[in-house]
């Protein structure tokens, strides 16, 4: 397993984004409890 | 993504996807697949550039390897929705463990470079073993 010390990861956690309902998320509260898989999509599909 | 995601939840993890465009384009696409993963709209892609993700340029459209993604891509019953208000932005993907901890990153170099999935459950199978 490789762990990045690049910083990445923290200066993602705190960035708030809307879902579809309007809602704003943290991204830091996505991998609080557990690992999570973020994906960047290119497009929708 | 959504293929995978059992085979994520199992390996102890969950997925979130980030979209470009906007919140009518992402609540689209989540009607027309059914994902349930939580969908996030980056209309100014604040979270892109924090990721460092790549663009790509016209000469990538015409790439051998773009047009094999796309046929593959297709086979398998996948189609192209909406590409947002930044065709070039390239996407990529994260392990991010709790702490900030990055378990797994992968920038996309051109279009249909998608990360490895299995790479993915492999890091969170270990994760699990060690965190357990």
């Amino acid at each position: 397993m490789t762990i990045s010390d690049s910083g990445i990861a923290l200066d993602l956690a705190p960035i708030d984004l809307p879902n579809p309902d309007g809602e704003r998320i943290i991204l830091g509260s996505l991998w609080e409890t557990e690992p999570a898989v973020l994906v960047f999509l290119r497009h929708y599909g | 993504m959504r293929d995978y995601e059992s085979e994520i939840r199992e390996a102890g993890g969950s997925v979130a996807a980030v979209g470009l465009g906007d919140v009518n384009y992402a609540r689209d696409f989540r009607e027309q697949t059914g994902i349930t993963f939580p969908l996030l709209v980056d209309e100014k892609r604040m979270a892109y550039k924090v990721a460092e993700l790549k663009h790509a340029s016209l000469l990538h459209l015409f790439r051998r390897r773009n047009f094999r993604a796309r046929n593959a891509a297709q086979a398998d019953g996948h189609r192209q929705y909406k590409v947002g208000t930044n065709p070039f932005q390239l996407g990529g993907a994260f392990v991010i463990a709790p702490g900030n901890i990055e378990l797994f990153a992968y920038a996309s170099e051109t279009f249909g470079d998608n990360a490895p999935v299995s790479e993915m459950l492999d890091v969170l199978r270990r994760y699990s073993r060690i965190s357990s």
